[in-house]
């Protein structure tokens, strides 16, 4: 039975806590309560699905404990293999990612799989500021949960990382290329490590997605009924992204548009090739049902930068795509069982590939970025909660705003995330003032916490209203999270809150340091460049 | 005028990509490149031509792996001074989605990167061997360049 590789798997790793966590929930409705997380695999398909049952069970001999310490000499004896994390945190799962990638075999191939907890996840060459609102992703998603009403299940499964009925977002700059996603519940990550080499193309792994995607749609309606499955046709378009066109249901007006239901983005070293992509097969906070939903427009909410108008950026800049879901779940542990069902089939599809049938599955987890574990992915995971990281790294960009009537001019460059040249020019004022802006100077953006000591109180009103303009375009930067909670509400004192409103923009704001309380609305608290 | 008259045509030439005809069938040095020019290619399908004092290397990527990349839209660059051994990651380029880290064929200093590049990323596309090469490298080491893949066996490699 498929019970053998992957339990032997999981027992080594069973007692850590974020495997129970995460599999609580599809040991509620699954018959294999005692086995572990072996769970999710065994009788959640049929046929082909058996067959790679049987396969697994071939290379219940793999001492797994050292698969990945070992990763080379494991690679070298098995040129095709899977790796499964059940670990939610986007930082171990990138960076044992980059430890696959970095130290595989050369020659081998390698399929991994992962599902994070809420995140926005930005390219190696984005610019944070611009890529997604980062006052709303700190204060965190609002989770919705009308599908679940009276089903008591959901509430556990946040309530390891939810705050207030805010779930928190973590603020992730991947290795790869490409633009922004978020990440959550509903979101399964593939990543395909192979060598870079005549064969390898950038579309290659996102047909085997679809292929799978085909049959498992067949599987499902044939298992469960057409209502569970929400798409009609799926292809891989000319920007290597998975789209999909949406099953007219009741009649429903057909519906030729496509949506995104997974991105592709790359990362190209030494010979080697990594292929990665966020598949979104039932995300709770993607509109699914109603129209009108606010669930629609959360996730596009979070990737509107309100410092857009005010940057000039090198690097990338993510291209806006509609997104939907490709499946229906009524229950939460449903979303479970759809994932790992996906992931079995495509380790099937990828063994079948590479005429690999008896590909080992290797599950790993928190327990294997830890310090004493592995030394290397520990590391990676350190660096890649670094705002050096996070925010320095950022492709050199330029600030520029006018206000007062175009009165007074802000601008400043901004190189490996450090101020340079900030020049506050005041049409019909002193001069001095300049001085207290070019304090900024060499400072890490980042790192202002207020923008109090730079914007003389000369301005009068224009002073208080060019800090919130400030404050809200760079809002300040709480650390990257490290247990998946939201900063202490201590830190979050100063929350910024723009919305939409009638007439404008309304920009709410409350700040720590003085009594100055601001509430502006109107087109003018946001002024073009 | 003289002067001048007689240095344009060097700097084009010298800045010009290669005419198809080098990389279309062409094995031999021609005389007046001299044979001190070495340029030699890494597996990694990056490129090293040393000047003619024999010191100083360019390096850049190759024809084939621009073409592969496609539009490269950034570049990271390297710093300038910064001491790096064969094989070290001294940069990157971002092309369709794709990050790509370009290695050092050699040990050495990096006394000089393309500006250029960081204004106009697809100079890289347009002169991947010529007006987009990437660092200029003070080699510490020649005796690395001899292990390095020669135009032929580099063509050989690529084919393969």
């Amino acid at each position: 039975m498929l019970v053998g590789a992957l339990s032997l798997a999981s027992r080594c790793h069973t007692s850590h806590v974020d495997h129970r966590r995460v599999l609580a929930y599809a040991s509620q409705s699954l018959a294999l309560r005692g086995h572990g997380h072996s769970v999710q695999c065994a009788g959640s398909f049929n046929g082909r699905w058996r067959r790679q049952s049987r396969r697994l069970s071939t290379s219940s001999a793999i001492d797994t404990n050292n698969a990945l310490p070992r990763i080379k000499e494991f690679t070298t004896q098995h040129p095709v293999s899977i790796f499964r994390s059940l670990s939610n945190d986007p930082y171990h799962n990138l960076a044992i990612e980059n430890y696959l990638l970095k130290n595989s075999e050369p020659n081998s191939r390698i399929l991994f799989t992962y599902t994070n907890r809420p995140c926005v996840v930005f390219g190696r060459n984005q610019n944070p500021w611009l890529e997604c609102n980062i006052a709303k992703v700190q204060e965190g998603l609002a989770w919705c949960t009308p599908d679940w009403a009276g089903d008591t299940t959901i509430k556990e499964v946040n309530t390891t990382f939810e705050e207030n009925g805010l779930v928190a977002l973590d603020l992730v700059r991947r290795r790869s290329g490409g633009g922004t996603v978020i990440h959550d519940v509903g979101n399964l990550n593939f990543s395909f490590i192979v060598p870079n080499d005549k064969d390898f193309t950038r579309n290659k792994h996102a047909w085997l997605v679809v292929s799978v995607l085909r049959d498992y749609q067949q599987h499902r309606e044939k298992k469960h009924g057409s209502a569970k499955v929400l798409f009609d046709k799926v292809r891989v378009n000319e920007r290597h992204d998975i789209v999909m066109t949406r099953r007219s249901i009741d009649g429903d007006v057909e519906d030729t548009q496509e949506y995104k239901a997974s991105g592709s983005a790359f990362k190209l070293t030494r010979g080697r090739a990594l292929h990665h992509g966020t598949l979104l097969h039932s995300s709770p906070n993607v509109g699914q049902t109603k129209e009108g939903d606010a669930r629609a427009s959360t996730f596009s909410t979070l990737l509107s930068s309100p410092a857009r108008p005010f940057l000039q950026a090198k690097g990338v800049t993510s291209v806006r795509s509609p997104v939907h879901n490709l499946f229906r779940v009524s229950k939460p542990e449903g979303r479970w069982k759809l994932a790992s069902d996906l992931e079995i089939a495509l380790g099937s599809t990828f063994g079948t590939m590479y005429n690999d049938h008896n590909a080992p599955c290797i599950v790993i987890g928190d327990k294997d970025c830890h310090r004493e574990v592995n030394t290397e992915i520990h590391e990676d995971v350190q660096e890649m909660m670094t705002d050096e990281w996070r925010f320095c790294q950022t492709p050199s960009f330029e600030y520029a705003s006018t206000h007062s009537d175009g009165n007074i001019k802000l601008q400043f460059d901004v190189k490996h995330g450090i101020i340079q040249s900030a020049i506050l020019h005041a049409a019909d004022r002193t001069s001095a003032a300049n001085t207290g802006f070019a304090a900024l100077e060499g400072k890490k953006l980042h790192e202002v916490q207020s923008w109090k000591g730079f914007i003389p109180e000369t301005f009068e009103a224009d002073s208080a209203q060019i800090r919130a303009h400030l404050a809200s375009v760079f809002p300040k930067i709480h650390p990257a999270n490290t247990n998946g909670k939201l900063a202490p509400t201590s830190i979050i004192e100063e929350k910024s809150a723009a919305e939409r409103a009638p007439g404008g923009i309304a920009i709410k704001r409350r700040s720590g340091e003085g009594n100055e309380e601001v509430e502006e609305r109107g087109e003018n608290v946001i002024i073009q460049r | 005028m003289a002067v001048a008259a007689r240095f344009v045509p060097v700097a084009r030439r010298l800045a010009a990509p290669r005419p198809q005809i080098w990389r279309a069938g062409m094995r031999r040095t021609f005389a007046t490149r001299g044979p001190l020019m070495i340029k030699k290619y890494t597996e990694d399908h990056e490129w090293i031509e040393m000047d003619e004092g024999d010191k100083i290397g360019t390096i850049g990527i190759t024809q084939y792996a621009s073409k592969a990349l496609g539009d490269v839209v950034y570049v990271e660059l390297p710093e300038v001074g910064m001491e790096v051994n064969k094989g070290d990651t001294i940069g990157a380029v971002e092309s369709v989605k794709s990050a790509s880290d370009i290695m050092s064929p050699v040990s050495g200093k990096i006394t000089e990167a393309n500006d250029v590049l960081g204004d106009k990323p697809g100079t890289i596309n347009k002169g991947p061997e010529a007006e987009g090469w990437f660092a200029k490298i003070e080699v510490s080491d020649k005796g690395e360049l001899e292990g390095l893949m020669s135009k032929d066996e580099y063509d050989a490699f690529e084919k393969d």
